[in-house]
C-alpha cells in the first residue's frame, strides 16, 4: 500500500494579512475624522464666526445694481404734435488702454465723427482712463461707419437724447435739459418731476468679468416712464408769430420783441413768442433756452394801453360815459410837470371815445382826476397787474405798483397814461381779455392737459376768473377800442372781414433815472370785436419806427389773421367796414401799415431779381414795394393806401422833456419806478453760446434744430 | 475505511459544510476521492483544504490521524448539516437540497414591493424627465422672451427715431423751406371770398324738397 502523503500545514496567511487593514482603516478613520474636523472648524469659523463679514464682502463683489433710467415725458402742443421728446441715441467711447495706435485711430475716426484729430488724438492717447468719450449721440449711420472701421477698443453705448423737432420754435418758453437729464430752463425745468418719471433698477450678481452669473437672485424694479405734457400752444402759430416778429424786429431794427396769442373763452395761451434782435453778425432770432422768456419776464411801462384801465373804471363808477365830453387843453400842467399830447391841438372837447381813439394823454388824465388814487390803484390790481399770471412759468415778473400813499402829485397822472408802474406782457394782454370776455378775467394758463405712463390724458383745471367789470362796460370798451382801429392810432391793425378792438402804447424807457429816447412799442386788441375768440399783444423794444401803431399793430395783424384764419373762425366783416375804414384814417393820417411779412417777402423777391439781373438771367416776376395791400373786387378794401407824407402818429408816446413825468414830481424820482424795463433774469446771452439757429430778417429762413455747444449732432439738445 | 464518528461534525456542521464543498469541487460528481486521486491532486489545494478545515475544527487537535477524513462519506453526508432522515436519494447531487416552501402571500407581498419599486422608480424617471423637458422649455422660452425683449427694445428705438422724424420734416419750419425749394412765396394779398348764394339758404323756397322715402310711409302710416 503506497504510503499516504503527509500533508503540509500551510501558515495562516489570512491572518496576518487581516491584522493590517484594521489598522490602516482606524489610521485612515482617524485622519478623515481630523481633516473632516479641521474641516468643520473651519467651516464654522467662516460661516458662524465670520459669516456676515464675507458675505457682506461676497455681496460687494457680486451684487451690481444697474440703474434703470426712465425715458423723459414727451411736451406736446394742443394738437398732440411733438415739442420736445427723448429718443436713444448712441455714443462713441474708447478704452485708452486698448487703443494700439492713438495717432492712426484718430486720423480714421476724425472724419467719421466730425471731430478734430487732435482732440481725438488727446483723447485715445490718455491711458489714465479706461472710458473716454468720442462723440455722443450720434446717429446709426455714424455707428456703423465706427463699426465698420473695426478698431479694437472702441465700444458704443446707447443714450438718451432730447429732441426739439421745432428746431428754435419757443426755445426759451420750453427750455432745455441737462446732460444728466434734468431740465434746466423754461418749462423743462418747472414740469421737471413731472416729466422726469421715476428710475428703476435692476440688482444683479456679476463675476469677476462683469457677465451676469446665471440662476442667481435678481431683482427689478422697473422704470416710470415720465408724464407727457400737453401745452395749449399751437406749433404753426407760434411759427408765424415768431416769424412775424422776427421780420418786424429786422426790419425795425429793434432790440427784441415780444408777442402773445390767447383763446379769450379759455384762456389758453396759444402762442408766446420772444425775439432777440439783431447784434454783431447774429440777426434777429427766437430767444434760446437759456434767455428770458420777455412775456413773462420783461418788465416795462405800458403807457397807453393802461388807458383801458383808466378809462373803465371810470365809466365803471358811472364817472364818464363814452359820450362824456371832457375839455381837453393843449397843455396839462401839474405841479412842475407839463403834460401834453403827441399830436398838438389847442384847448378842444373830445369825448371819452375820441380820447381813447386819440389816446389823449391830457384827456386821459383829466378823467382819471375824476378817480381817486385808491381807486385807480385798486383798479390796476382788480385787472391783474402788481401780481404774478396763472401762467405756471419758473422766473415769471410780478410787476410793480406803486402803492398810493406814494404818489407825488403827479402820480395819479402818470399812472393813468400808463407811466409809474411796471408790467409784464402778460400781465397787460390779461386785462384786455378780460374785456374782451365781458369784464370777466380769464385767467392764462399753458398746460392743457397731462397724460400719465398708463395713458390716461388727466386734464388741468381751467382757473376760475372773477368780474372786474360789468358786462355792460366791458362792451362799452369794446365798442371805444373798436373804433381805436376804425379811426384811430391803430388802423394798421385791422384784418379784413374781422372787426378788431384794440389799443396802441407808446412808452419811453426807463433809464438811470430818466427817460431814453427808445420807446417800447405795443398793440393789444381782440377778434372778433363782437364776439371775441382771440386776443394777442405785440411789443416792440426800441423800433426805429417808434410807435406801437406804427411798429406793433402790422404784426398784429398779421398774426391775428393768421390765427383767425387758422382755428376757423368765421369772418364778422364781410364788408370790410372797419379795414376800408381803417385804411382811409391810416392814409389821412399820414400813417404807414407795412405788413412785415409781405415786405420781407418783397424784399427776399427783389433780392433774387437784382441776383438774377446780376447773372444776366431772365428776370422774375417781382413784387411792388408792397407798403398796406388789401383785398380787391366788390367786397374787399379799395386796394393799396400808400402814405406819402411823414409819419405822423397821434399815438402818445409818453411825456419828454420838461413836461414829462421825468422832472422832479415825476414817476422817475427818487420814490419812482425807475429801472423798471429791466428784465428779472440776470444779465447773460440773449441766446445759446451754441446756438446755430439762423434766423434771418427773411421769414423762410433756414433754422435749424437748438444745438447746445459741443458735440451734440443736429437736433439734439441733451440727454433727458 | 470505517466512518468516524465524530461529535464535533454536527456542532460545526456550517464550516464542516464548506469544507464538504471544497471537496465536493474536488469531486464534482459526488464519488468519493480516493487516497490515490487525493495523491494525484494538486497538493497546494488539498493543503489548503485541509488547512480550513484545521482551522474551522480547533477542536480536532493536532494530530492528523485524529482529524477528519475528508473522503469519508459519512463524514461528507453529515457535512451537508442534513438530519440522518434528510439526506439526498441517491443520484441527487450532494450539495443540493429541497429549498423550503414560501408561502404564497409571501410571494405576492414581494411581488406587490416589486411593483411599488418599480412603479416609484417609473415615475421618479418619468419625473426626472419631465422636470428636464420643463426646465428645457423654459429656458427656450427665457431665450424667447429675451430675444422678444431686444426686439421690443429696438422696435421701440426706431418708433421714436421716426417720431422724431415725422415731426421734424412735417414742422412749420421745414414746410416753410420746402415750399420755398418749391418756388413759394408768400401771398402779398389776402381776399376773403363770401358767396352770395349763402344768403339763398335762407329761404327756405330755393331749398330742393328731400326726395320720400319709405320711412317717411311707414310715419305717416303711423306703424
Amino acid at each position: 500500500m503506497q504510503e499516504r502523503p503527509a500533508l503540509v500545514r500551510v501558515p495562516p496567511r489570512v491572518t496576518s494579512r487581516a491584522a493590517r487593514p484594521a489598522k490602516r482603516l482606524a489610521l485612515c478613520s482617524v485622519l478623515v475624522l481630523v481633516v473632516f474636523s479641521a474641516l468643520a472648524f473651519r467651516v464654522a469659523q467662516l460661516q458662524v464666526l465670520s459669516g456676515d463679514r464675507y458675505r457682506l464682502a461676497s455681496l460687494r463683489q457680486t451684487v451690481h445694481t444697474v440703474p434703470l433710467p426712465a425715458q423723459r415725458g414727451t411736451i406736446f402742443d394742443r394738437d398732440g404734435r411733438d415739442l420736445a421728446m427723448s429718443i436713444e441715441l448712441t455714443s462713441v467711447y474708447a478704452d485708452p488702454q486698448e487703443v494700439v495706435d492713438p495717432i492712426a485711430y484718430a486720423a480714421e475716426l476724425a472724419p467719421v465723427l466730425h471731430e478734430s484729430e487732435k482732440l481725438l488724438r488727446s483723447r485715445l492717447g490718455d491711458r489714465h482712463f479706461e472710458f473716454e468719450y468720442l462723440a455722443r449721440r450720434v446717429g446709426d449711420d455714424v455707428v456703423a461707419r465706427v463699426k465698420k472701421l473695426g478698431l479694437e477698443g472702441v465700444g458704443f453705448v446707447p443714450e438718451s437724447a432730447r429732441q426739439y423737432p421745432g428746431g428754435a420754435l419757443a426755445g426759451s418758453l420750453i427750455g432745455e435739459v441737462g446732460g444728466d437729464g434734468t431740465g434746466l430752463s423754461g418749462l423743462e425745468s418747472l414740469y421737471q418731476p413731472l416729466l422726469a418719471g421715476k428710475q428703476g433698477e435692476m440688482v444683479v450678481e456679476r463675476d469677476q468679468q462683469g457677465l451676469d452669473i446665471p440662476n442667481t437672485a435678481r431683482t427689478q424694479v422697473e422704470a416710470r416712464r415720465g408724464t407727457d405734457i400737453v401745452l395749449t400752444l399751437d406749433e404753426p402759430l407760434q411759427w408765424e408769430t415768431e416769424q412775424s416778429l422776427i421780420d418786424e424786429v429786422a426790419a425795425t431794427k429793434a432790440k427784441g420783441g415780444m408777442a402773445v396769442v390767447v383763446d379769450t373763452t379759455t384762456g389758453d395761451v396759444l402762442a408766446m413768442a420772444s425775439i432777440d434782435g439783431a447784434s454783431g453778425n447774429s440777426p434777429a432770432h427766437p430767444s434760446g433756452p437759456t434767455s428770458a422768456t420777455r412775456p413773462l419776464m420783461d418788465l416795462f411801462e405800458p403807457g397807453s394801453t393802461n388807458k383801458l384801465i383808466t378809462l373803465s373804471t371810470a365809466i365803471q363808477d358811472g364817472l364818464v360815459t363814452p359820450d362824456t365830453e371832457i375839455d381837453v387843453p393843449s397843455v396839462l400842467p401839474i405841479g412842475s410837470t407839463r403834460f401834453t399830447d403827441v399830436d398838438p391841438h389847442g384847448d378842444v372837447k373830445m369825448t371819452v371815445t375820441d380820447i381813447l381813439r386819440q389816446s389823449s394823454n391830457i384827456g386821459t388824465i383829466k378823467i382819471a382826476e375824476r378817480l381817486t388814487k385808491d381807486q385807480l390803484a385798486g383798479a390796476l390790481h382788480s385787472f391783474g397787474l402788481g401780481a404774478t399770471t396763472s401762467v405756471q412759468f419758473p422766473g415769471q415778473a410780478a410787476g410793480l405798483l406803486l402803492d398810493p400813499s406814494h404818489y407825488y402829485d403827479t402820480g395819479l397822472a402818470s399812472t393813468a397814461i400808463g407811466y409809474g408802474v411796471a408790467v409784464t406782457g402778460m400781465q397787460m394782454l390779461d386785462a384786455y381779455v378780460t374785456i374782451a370776455n365781458g369784464g370777466v378775467t380769464r385767467p392764462p394758463r399753458l398746460l392743457d392737459a397731462t397724460i400719465d405712463g398708463q395713458g390716461i390724458r388727466h386734464e388741468t383745471a381751467a382757473p376760475r376768473g372773477h368780474r372786474v367789470v360789468s358786462e355792460h362796460t366791458a362792451q362799452e370798451m369794446s365798442g371805444m377800442l373798436t373804433g381805436v382801429v376804425s379811426a384811430g392810432t391803430g388802423a394798421c391793425a385791422a384784418i379784413p372781414g374781422y372787426t378788431i378792438a384794440g389799443k396802441t402804447g407808446t412808452a419811453r424807457k426807463a433809464v438811470n433815472g430818466g427817460y431814453s429816447t427808445g420807446t417800447m412799442a405795443s398793440f393789444i386788441g381782440y377778434a372778433p370785436a363782437a364776439h371775441p375768440k382771440l386776443a394777442a399783444i405785440v411789443v416792440l423794444d426800441e423800433p426805429a419806427s417808434t410807435y406801437g401803431g406804427t411798429a406793433a399793430a402790422p404784426v398784429f395783424s398779421d398774426v391775428m389773421q393768421f390765427a383767425l384764419t387758422h382755428d376757423d373762425i368765421a369772418p364778422d366783416d364781410p364788408s370790410n367796414s372797419q379795414y376800408n375804414a381803417a385804411r382811409a384814417s391810416a392814409a389821412a393820417s399820414g400813417t404807414t401799415c407795412t405788413d412785415p411779412a409781405v415786405a420781407a417777402a418783397a424784399a427776399q423777391l427783389r433780392a433774387e431779381a437784382a441776383a438774377q439781373a446780376a447773372a444776366k438771367a431772365p428776370l422774375a416776376p417781382i413784387a411792388p414795394p408792397v407798403t398796406v395791400t388789401g383785398p380787391t373786387g366788390p367786397t374787399g378794401p379799395t386796394g393799396s393806401v400808400v402814405s406819402t407824407g411823414p409819419a405822423v402818429s397821434t399815438e402818445s408816446a409818453g411825456p419828454t422833456g420838461s413836461t414829462g413825468p421825468t422832472g422832479s414830481t415825476g414817476p422817475t424820482d427818487s420814490t419812482g419806478p425807475t429801472g423798471l424795463t429791466g428784465s428779472t433774469q440776470p444779465a447773460g446771452p440773449t441766446g445759446p453760446s451754441g446756438s446755430t439757429g439762423v434766423q434771418g430778417p427773411s421769414r423762410h429762413a433756414t433754422r435749424t434744430t437748438r444745438k447746445t455747444p459741443g458735440t451734440l449732432p443736429k437736433h439734439t439738445s441733451q440727454s433727458g | 475505511m470505517p466512518a468516524l464518528p465524530n461529535p464535533n461534525a454536527s456542532r460545526h456542521a456550517g464550516d464542516v459544510a464548506a469544507g464538504a464543498a471544497s471537496l465536493a469541487l474536488a469531486a464534482p460528481d459526488g464519488a468519493e476521492l480516493t487516497d490515490a486521486e487525493l495523491a494525484a491532486a494538486e497538493p497546494g489545494a488539498v493543503e489548503l483544504e485541509v488547512t480550513e478545515l484545521d482551522l474551522a475544527q480547533p477542536g480536532a487537535g493536532g494530530d492528523d490521524d485524529a482529524g477528519l477524513d475528508a473522503t469519508d462519506p459519512a463524514v461528507a453526508s453529515t457535512a451537508d448539516g442534513l438530519p440522518d432522515d434528510e439526506l439526498p436519494e441517491s443520484g441527487r447531487p450532494s450539495h443540493l437540497r429541497v429549498a423550503p416552501e414560501i408561502e404564497r402571500g409571501l410571494l405576492h407581498r414581494r411581488r406587490r414591493a416589486q411593483l411599488l419599486v418599480l412603479g416609484v422608480a417609473a415615475i421618479s424617471a418619468a419625473s426626472m424627465f419631465l422636470l428636464v423637458t420643463f426646465h428645457v422649455f423654459a429656458a427656450q422660452s427665457a431665450f424667447t422672451l429675451d430675444k422678444l425683449d431686444n426686439q421690443l427694445s429696438v422696435q421701440q428705438r426706431d418708433y421714436g427715431l421716426l417720431r422724431d422724424k415725422v415731426a421734424t420734416l412735417s414742422s412749420p419750419d421745414a414746410v416753410a423751406n420746402g415750399a420755398k425749394r418749391l418756388g413759394m412765396i408768400r401771398a402779398t394779398e389776402v381776399t376773403g371770398l363770401h358767396p352770395p348764394a349763402a344768403a339763398s339758404f335762407a329761404s327756405t323756397n330755393s331749398l330742393p324738397v328731400p326726395p320720400l322715402t319709405p320711412y317717411r310711409a311707414i310715419d305717416d302710416t303711423g306703424q
